[in-house]
This record gives C-alpha cells, structure tokens and sequence, in this order.
C-alpha cells in the first residue's frame, strides 16, 4: 500500500439516473479524509441528497464505486453500510414518539436481561455515549417531550450507538434555531476531536463556512469544485452552486419593489387577530393579523414550525381557528369567510397553492387532465349536464402549454411527472382561476431553476393584474426577489415587517431567529 | 376506458394461473382436466334452462360486485352488502306482499301490479341504502372505520331481519321462517319466458343489473360527482383543499353502495324466491368483495367475473355428477383464482411504486 493514509471515504464515477431518464449524479467523485468536517453545498436538486444516499446505501448507484479506508464496498445496501460503520441522521426524524430516549437509542439493539428488556442497562449505555460525545440529553425522557434540536441528539446518538465512524447528516440545521444549531456545531467539533469524520450537506454558506474543513460544491449533478473551507469566499461558493452571480435579493426591474402596491390600493385579503392551537393544543398563532393589498406580495418569512403554514392554510380554511377574522374584501364590503365552506371561498376569488402538493395540491392516480380541473371542475366551463366536457380537455392542453407541464399524454396519471412538472400544474391551475387572493405556500420548493423561473413569472404576472399575493417560502432570496413586503414570524407572531428593498437575508435571519424582539420595532 | 382495461389482464393471467394449478389438483385425483372442463361448460350453457339458470344467478353477483366496487372508488371498503341485501330484501317483500297472515295474492301487488313492483323496488334500495348509511354516517361523522362498522351490522341485519321475519305480522303459515308469497302481479317478469314450470328462469333484474351497470359507468366515466368520490377515494386532502366536501361524499358513497346492494335484495324478492326467506342469500355480499377485487373494479370487469362465477356454479352440479370431482373444487378454483390477483396487484403496486 502506497498510500499511507487512505480517505475514510471515497465515492468514484458515482452515476446514479432515476427513470424517465433524469440524471441526479453523474460521474461524481469525493474523497473525504479521516476526521474531518466535509460539506457538500448545492441548490435543490443539485444531487446532494441522492449522493449521500448512495454512500448510505438506500440509493443503488448505476456505476461508480465507494471505498471505505481503502477498500471497496463490494456489496452496498443498507445493512453492509451500517456494517462498515456509516450512520445517517436524516432531515425527518425517525424516532418513536412515546418510547423513551433511551428505548429510541438502543432500538433494534436491545440489553437484555435473560427474556426481559434491560432498561437500566439502556439508560447507562446511552448516559456513557451522551457522556462521551458531550450530547446532554435525558435517556429517561419520552422522545414526543423533546425539542426539535434534542431530538436531533438522539437521533445523533442513534447513529453512534449502531457504532458509526462516519456520519452522514441531511441539511442538519434546517430545523433548528440558531441557538439549537451553535449547540450542533459544538457537537459536531467534539465528535470531530474524536476522529469522527463527518459529511454535512448543506445550502447554507454561513453554516458551511463556520463548520467545515473541505467543501465539495454540487451542481446538476457534478461536482463544480472541492476545496478546503479555509479561505474560501462565501460569494464565489455561491456563484458556484448556481453558476452564475447570484442576484441576491435583487429587485425586479420591471416592478421596482414597493412601489405599485401604494398604501391607498384596497386590501382584498384581512386576518385579524387570527388564533390557532396546534394538533397538541399549544398555540401556534398567537393573534396574527395581516393586510394584504391588490397588487401586493406580501411575504412571509419565517423558521419553519413558526406559524406560516398555520396561518395560510386558515385562510384557505383547511384549519379550524379559535379566534380571530378573516376578511376577504370584493372591492365594496369586506366579508368575514371564517365560516365559510372552501368552494365559497373559492367563488370569493381565493386561490391557494398548497405547500405539500402530493398531500393537498394534486390527486396523483388522477390524471393531468383530471388535476387541471380539480377544484374548478363545477365551473360551467367544464361542467354540463351530462357531466365533465371536453373542455377539460382543452384547458389542460393551454395550462400545459402556458406553464411548460412536460407530460406524454395529458391523459397519463400526474404520478409519473416530475416535482417541477407537477407544481408547475398547481400552479398553473390555481393562477387560471384569476384569483384576487392568492395564497402561495413554498410555490418553487424542490422544482429546477428554469421551473423556477416560469413560476416567479406567472406570480409576478397575477400581482400586476391585481391580485393580492401571500408568499410563504423558506428561500429567502425568493422573498426578497419577489415581495413589496415581508413579514417575519417567530413563534405564532409577525415580529417584524420589512421593506425588502432595505433588508438583507441577515437582517431577515435575525428576526426569523427571535433575536429582533428588543429591538424596538413593531410589527 | 380502454387503458383501464388493460388492467384486466392481471386478472386474466390469473385466470389462467389459477386453471393450471386446479388443474393439475384434477389430474392428481386422476380425473380429465379437459372432461371436467367440458362438464362445467355443459352444465353453465348446456340448454336454455342453464344459460338462463347462469344469467339469474350472475345478476346478484352483478350487482353486489359494483356495490362493492363504487365504494372501493370512493375509498371505502363496504363489507356489508350482504346485510344491506337483507335489509333490502326485507323490506321489498313486506312492501309487496303487505298483510301475510292473510292468504297469498292478496297483497297491494294484486291491486296496482307495477306501481307495486316499483315501490317494492324503492322500498329495497332505500332500506339498502339506509343500512349502508348507518356506517358511512358513522365514517363522515365520527371516523368510525367502515370495515368494522359494515361487519358489525352486517350481524345486526341478519339477526334483524330473522326476527321481524318470524313475527306474526309478517310470518306466512307455516314452519319456514318466511314471509308470504307475493302474488303474480308483484313479481318481477321472466325475460324469456320458457316452456315448462318456469320455475328458476332469467328474470327482468337482468335489465335492473343493466340500467345500473350503465349508470354506473357513467357516474365514474363522466359525471361530477363520480369525479370527487373518485378524488375523495385517492386523496381526501387534496379533495379538501379543492372544495369538495369530502364528508359528505363518503356518506354519499356507502349510500349509493348500500342502494345497489338493496337492488340485489330485492331482485331476490321479487324475481326469484317471490317472498323473502331467512338465510335466502349464499353469501351474494361477500362473492361481491371477490367479484370486485377480480374485476378489479373496472365495470366491465366486474360484468365478466360475476358471469365466471356464475358459470362456475351452474357448472359445478353437472360436474359434480358426470366426474370424480367434488363441486367444492369450484370454492378451490374461485380461492385460489383470489389468491392470484390479489399477489399480482400487490406485485404491480410494488413495481409501480419503483417506477415513480
């Protein structure tokens, strides 16, 4: 052996192309040494997540190879990579709400006591491992009384209980606050100093910057560079991932932010003082209340679980309030709708682009035709005597047209199109309706730029007709590129509202952060 | 429809699977695979009587598999078409022979002839469709599980109707727990009529199975409702957040399941047995789930399997007679014919879901 110390983990000419033929690596090539912190950075869609799946052994490579310290994986899977010492902890948790920490920990790998299940001897094997790792949890404590930050320590501790040397972690800190994430970064360095070697995917240059030692840069699924963290710009990193300059936050030249949507166009869309509980009764709107007016975005910042999602889906009455109004105003009286069934609604003007669209947004066995209707279907258009018309037909033939829905055959089940084919539908659908309100939930999460580009497009076409738009997204960029205003939640309230044109991501991340509230301004 | 179609070949490969395996079970008995064939062919087809025998029996199965079948769209699993046959059952005969501790014939069926039958027929899908209520109210309402509620009641009519039948207004003399005969005028009409006794021949349900099988293609192929039970049945959020009532819809659904499965009780009534007889049904509402699951849900589907069985069981007795094989080979071939297409969906769903 020539080499004196080989990488703990290599991945070469890793291929992997999913059917329909998208390719979501191609020849990618990684060497990750011993004990270090390597991040992979990359857009949505960039291949990030299918390489680590690859590594972990869920995904099955088309060509390529792994080799770990050296040594081929002759047989990747799951088990043989569990076997070989690589734990990944994912972006959703899996863990069992009503076991224990310690139960979660040892689950699959049970102390026992002759037949019986030794929990003091689980207890004291995760106490060691947290002692070990400077993982502070309670092994006693039931996991659904966990934060989100220590649930992620126990899933972390799950990964070295199965005797993990390398740790795959999917977007770690998406969910944490940023206190949550300073403790994970302390976390990781002390698993670090052990010779653990950790693989970090992440789209958050920050983050990257902070934590790494090498930074592989991820893009169409190519690797565009890999390079030490040490001295490695923040804004080269960025045009990197999207392989150009990344216009951040700038306006949009035709529609000079803030300036159409004057405080005297008529408010189409009021929320007062709207409260909601979540499943498990804790509040998640704590007296929220919003104008949004024609011809205005108004965005909606927030960490994840902050209320965003409640808020909307309320206006879309898919949730049950406890308190509050929701005024929809069709330019003499403004109604209050909270009573109101979702088809009135929609008959008010109301559209909504729900943010799960497998979930809400599309009936996947339907077909595109059968999606392009849905919701509208008892419109007179498509709606006779006899049943649905042929102009179904028709109307998914233009939306497909009008929103590049690439699909073989409208008649073909939405199941088999691509995310971005299948939020462009959505979309497409929800803008036909001319709405005057527009609830808009994550519109781009998970579609490729150019499906990206299509739909900023349309939602900037419907503002300039009109309509009052209310942009949930976690892409900060988006918000800025595309709101008049921005409103931060933090914890079930808007902390702040901002002029995008004067903001900055890191003034929007100080308040998603909670960290705005002494500062005097209101909301 | 046609691609719908398609999806039959699962079931006919099945088909064919399960032929070979009964098949080789005929031969190790040491019979004549192809002489059995042509026993059950005989007995199914072999003469008017027979085929107008297999029609009668094939419209119940008919029925009973698009009442499970449109709940199956919907997303509800209706395991009580068998109760809501009874139920219906029940009440068409007690519509159409009213009074049966008088003599028989002397019913409202002699007065108004086809005002009767139509009412009796109303009387059968409604109850039907009540029954089948209970359970979808529960599911819209409280998100009670239809499959244990429609098992529940499906005990709860049997018992029901097994009483209220052996009550002296409705009991006919005589020890047979049944209601009295209705006379000529409230009986559903033979198609064809044959010469001889007539006793079992192809009635008009056939046209009653027809008319449903039609509205039934057409709720599914093009009518709104149809559309949003479908969208209700694949995704009830999405149906949500799309402004379909989805609560609503799944009363709706088990109320139209329930009404064809009282269609299927009345038919019995009125076409074959002219008055209702406890434990008249061999297990219509379950043959339904079969009928269903083998049609794979698809109407036409449904149509050829119900007439499989049908022909099976008309077969069975002559072959039953003219070979060494046992008629319960036909429960052996119907089994394991399930088996297949029950694997070969899963095996399809599995590919399905690698494929996306």
């Amino acid at each position: 052996m020539t080499d004196v110390n080989p990488p703990a983990v290599e991945m070469l000419h890793i291929t992997k192309r999913f059917s329909g033929g998208v390719v979501a690596v191609e020849d990618v090539s990684i060497g990750v040494a011993q004990g270090e912190i390597h991040a992979v950075i990359g857009e949505n869609g960039a291949g990030k997540s299918t390489l680590m799946g690859v590594l972990s052994g869920l995904i099955p490579a088309d060509s390529g190879e792994i080799r770990l310290s050296g040594a081929p994986v002759s047989n990747p899977g799951p088990a043989s990579a569990v076997r070989h010492g690589i734990g990944m902890v994912y972006q959703h948790f899996m863990l069992i709400p009503v076991f224990t920490v310690a139960e979660n920990i040892v689950l699959g790998r049970e102390p026992a006591a002759g037949l019986r299940f030794d929990r003091r001897a689980a207890e004291e094997q995760v106490r060691a491992l947290s002692d070990r790792y400077g993982l502070k949890v309670d092994p006693a404590a039931r996991v659904e009384t966990l934060s989100v930050g220590q649930e992620q320590r126990v899933e972390i501790l799950k990964v070295l209980h199965c005797g993990a040397d390398i740790l795959i972690l999917d977007e770690p800190t998406a969910v944490l606050t940023p206190q949550e994430t300073k403790d994970l970064f302390s976390v990781l360095l002390q698993l670090k100093s052990q010779g653990k070697t950790i693989l970090f995917i992440s789209h958050k240059l920050n983050e990257v910057l902070a934590i790494a030692d090498t930074i592989t840069v991820l893009r169409h699924g190519k690797v565009v560079e890999t390079m030490p963290a040490k001295g490695a710009m923040k804004e080269s990193l960025a045009r990197m991932m999207v392989g150009r300059d990344l216009e951040s936050g700038a306006p949009d030249p035709r529609h000079p932010v803030g300036a159409v949507a004057s405080a005297s166009a008529e408010v189409l869309l009021e929320l007062e003082r709207i409260e909601v509980l979540r499943d498990n009764g804790l509040p998640a709107l704590r007296g929220v209340s919003l104008q949004v007016r024609s011809g205005e975005i108004l965005g909606l910042a927030g960490v994840e679980g902050n209320g965003q999602t409640e808020l909307l889906e309320v206006a879309a009455g898919l949730r049950e309030k406890v308190g509050g109004e929701i005024r929809l105003h069709d330019g003499v009286s403004g109604r209050d709708v909270s009573r109101t069934s979702i088809s009135e609604r929609h008959r008010l003007g109301l559209s909504h682009i729900p943010e799960d669209r497998h979930r809400r947004g599309l009936v996947l066995d339907f077909s595109v035709v059968e999606n392009a209707i849905l919701g509208r279907h008892r419109d007179e258009a498509f709606c006779g005597p006899w049943g649905i018309r042929s102009s179904a037909d028709i109307e998914a033939a233009t939306l497909a047209e009008r929103f590049e829905v690439h699909a073989n055959d409208l008649a073909d089940r939405v199941r088999g199109l691509s995310g971005g084919n299948q939020q462009k539908l959505v979309v497409g659908r929800e803008l036909a309706r001319r709405p005057r309100v527009l609830l808009a939930a994550q519109p781009t999460r998970g579609v490729d730029l150019a499906a990206v580009a299509i739909i900023h497009r349309a939602l900037r076409e419907a503002r300039s007709t009109g309509a009052a738009i209310l942009l949930v997204s976690s892409d900060l960029s988006e918000l800025l590129a595309l709101s008049d205003r921005i409103a931060v939640m933090y914890e079930g309230s808007v902390v702040a509202t901002l002029d995008p044109a004067k903001t900055t991501e890191e003034e929007l991340g100080l308040y998603m952060a909670g960290g705005g509230r002494s500062s005097a301004i209101p909301s | 429809m046609l691609k719908k179609l398609d999806e039959l070949s699962v079931s006919a490969w099945a088909l064919l699977a399960a032929g070979v395996v009964v098949s080789l079970v005929i031969l190790a008995i040491g019979e004549n695979p192809i002489a059995v064939g042509r026993a059950l062919i005989d007995g199914a087809f072999g003469g008017p009587r027979r085929v107008a025998n297999t029609l009668q029996y094939a419209i119940p199965l008919t029925l009973s598999g698009l009442a499970v079948a449109l709940a199956f769209r919907g997303g509800l699993f209706n395991i009580g078409v068998e109760g809501q046959l009874y139920v219906g059952a029940f009440a068409a005969a007690i519509v159409a022979s009213p009074v049966a501790s008088r003599t028989a014939g002397e019913g409202l069926a002699t007065a108004c002839g086809p005002l009767a039958i139509l009412a009796a027929i109303l009387a059968g899908v409604t109850a039907g469709a009540f029954w089948a209520g209970i359970a979808g109210a529960l599911k819209s309402l409280r998100g009670v599980n239809e499959v244990i509620a429609t098992i529940m009641l499906n005990w709860i009519a049997l018992f029901l109707v097994g009483y209220l039948v052996n009550l002296p207004s409705f009991k006919a003399t005589g020890d047979i727990p049944q209601t009295a005969e209705i006379a000529a005028g409230g009986r559903l009409p033979g198609l064809f009529p044959l010469s001889g006794d007539g006793a079992v021949m192809a009635g008009s349900g056939l046209l009653l199975a027809l008319t449903t099988l039609l509205a039934v293609v057409w709720l599914f192929g093009r009518s709104v409702l149809g559309y949003e039970i479908r969208a209700v049945g694949h995704n009830p959020s999405a149906a949500e957040a799309a402004g379909i009532p989805v609560r609503g819809r799944l009363l709706q659904t088990m109320l139209l399941s329930g009404a064809i499965a009282g269609l299927v009780g009345a038919d019995q009534v009125l076409g074959v047995h002219h008055r209702f007889i406890a434990n008249f049904s061999p297990g219509f509402g379950y043959l339904g789930i079969a009928i269903a699951l083998l049609g794979r849900n698809h109407p036409v589907g449904i149509v050829i399997a119900a007439f499989l069985f049908a022909a099976l069981k008309g077969g069975a007795l002559q072959m039953d007679a003219l070979t060494n094989v046992p008629r319960e080979m036909i429960t052996v071939l119907q089994a394991v014919l399930l088996l297949f297409v029950a694997a070969a969906a899963g095996v399809r769903a599995r590919m399905g879901a690698r494929e996306t």
